[in-house]
């Protein structure tokens, strides 16, 4: 079991350095498992990209945000990557 | 604002708060006074009210209060007040809810929303003034089967402000985002789910603006597997990956194709000591063949220690660290942090707490609280958080305090 573990975490990270090429541009999103749904991040997003679902989750709506940033500063929870 | 829709939400939370028996209530309330830059004053308040209905169904109303009298720390807006009402069944096989959000705002700054460039400037601003939201979502789990979807239509009422070109008569005050999710998944053995999934979201664009050629509309096909599993009983282990095909108007050709690998671990190494960590990466790549590229890599552990000697549970170490590489420096900043938390009994009913989180390109944050509990649930605190802040320029970084009184109160 242990080495089934070791192994597909090995493979993980593989795939992290095989994608090594690095874009210019990147793309926000938040770790749910981290989100509180305090609302800060949505208070102070410009475009209005951020959004709550059902089990008041925040979701980043990658079609309306500008990779500003702004909602990484304020979340009290360090969720947003 | 539709005032009159605001009134009724507001009704609604004093007649569920009212009407229901059995009802757990909680809320926490915070007025601050900032120093700095932009002194200025503020008022959170954050309250909740659960019912259960029966075993397996109950009621939640809750109540997000945000108001300063100057626009500061990046909020585009002075105020704004988030009521939500919502009800939840959950069975063996069938789980569903359904709740609805009203949001108002006020002294709220135009914004640039589903802008589009006409001339080498964005055309129209939107002010926010008041926003509605209706969440549905259920799932249904038979056999090895399961199936879900989640529903989220959000209405939200501006006051369109053009800032540049000809006028343009007739401009939608409203704008509506509707989005969806529907899922299948199967689990042939424990713990492992593989799923298949669509995700649609519907813009609809303002007729006003016939002259722009893209619109916010945005599709996805999603097809993944979830391994859980016990370690023992004092832990859990997931893995996951992903592959996502995405389509919108203005997006790049590389972010068409998503895998995301996701990795997470939680254990009990006492009763008193909890350990977890999260590894998310994600990467993409424009079609079958084309250079695979990085879009994030995010790391997350932490440790926390619960004092046992406090039998409230309230005294605690928290040690943990964030770990999130720039894509390219050039462009974005890391947005890795590195965070520290206590809480301890100093004295029958009073505690001392303190936070760090340091995040070295992003923001600095120290805070210090000194609480007296009425209860094992129950406090009032005095406050008091320092801030220094990257982001305006590293040379010159933004300093600033808040002092804070507050309570928190759960029956």
């Amino acid at each position: 079991m242990k080495r089934k573990v070791i192994l597909l975490s090995i493979l993980l990270i593989l795939l992290s350095v095989f994608a090594c090429r690095q874009l210019t541009h990147t793309e926000y999103n938040i770790d749910r498992a981290a989100c509180n749904g305090c609302t800060n991040c949505s208070a102070v997003c410009p475009s209005d990209a951020i959004y709550y679902d059902s089990n008041n989750k925040a979701i980043i709506d990658q079609t309306k945000c500008t990779q500003c940033g702004d909602c990484v500063a304020v979340c009290p929870q360090n969720a947003i990557y | 604002m539709s005032s009159k829709r605001y009134l009724l939400s507001l009704a609604l939370l004093a007649f569920a708060s009212l009407a229901l028996a059995q009802t757990g209530f909680w809320a926490n309330t915070d007025v601050l006074w900032r120093s700095g830059s932009t002194p200025s004053t503020g008022v959170a308040v954050r309250a909740g009210v659960s019912s259960p209905i029966d075993d397996i169904s109950n009621f939640e109303v809750t109540e997000y209060l945000d108001w300063w009298n100057f626009r500061n720390e990046n909020r585009k807006q002075k105020f704004n007040n988030r009521v939500q009402l919502g009800y939840y069944y959950h069975d063996q096989e069938l789980s569903w809810g359904a709740n609805y959000a009203a949001t108002a705002f006020g002294g709220a700054e135009a914004m640039l929303i589903n802008y589009e460039w006409v001339d080498g400037v964005p055309d129209v601003k939107y002010r926010k003034q008041f926003m509605h939201q209706a969440n549905l979502d259920a799932e249904y789990r038979y056999s090895i089967l399961k199936t879900s979807g989640e529903l989220n239509l959000r209405l939200l009422d501006t006051e369109p402000v053009q800032v540049w070109g000809d006028p343009i008569e007739g401009l939608n005050n409203y704008l509506y985002d509707g989005y969806s999710h529907a899922e299948l998944g199967v689990n042939p053995i424990s713990g492992l789910n593989i799923f298949g999934a669509y995700d649609y979201k519907n813009h609809p664009m303002d007729e006003a603006l016939h002259g722009r050629t893209i619109d916010y509309d945005y599709s996805a096909l999603v097809l993944g597997a979830i391994w859980n599993k016990k370690l023992g009983l004092n832990g859990h282990f997931s893995l996951s990956e992903t592959w996502q095909n995405r389509d919108w108007d203005a997006m790049l050709p590389e972010h068409r194709n998503q895998l995301i690998s996701e990795l997470r671990l939680g254990y009990h190494l006492t009763p008193d000591l909890i350990a977890s960590g999260a590894y998310i990466n994600r990467s993409c790549f424009a079609d079958a063949g084309e250079p695979v590229y990085l879009l994030s890599n995010y790391a997350r552990a932490q440790v926390q220690y619960v004092f046992p000697n406090d039998l409230s549970a309230g005294s605690y170490v928290l040690l943990g660290a964030k770990i999130r590489p720039a894509n390219d420096a050039a462009f974005h900043p890391d947005t890795s942090a590195y965070f520290a938390e206590a809480n301890y009994r100093l004295m029958p009913l009073f505690y001392l707490g303190a936070r760090v989180n340091l995040a070295p390109e992003i923001q600095d944050e120290y805070r210090c609280r000194l609480s007296y509990r009425t209860d094992p649930t129950s406090e009032i605190h005095l406050e008091y958080i320092g801030r220094k802040s990257q982001r305006t320029s590293p040379a010159d970084p933004d300093y600033h305090s808040l002092i804070g009184i507050g309570t928190e109160v759960h029956f």
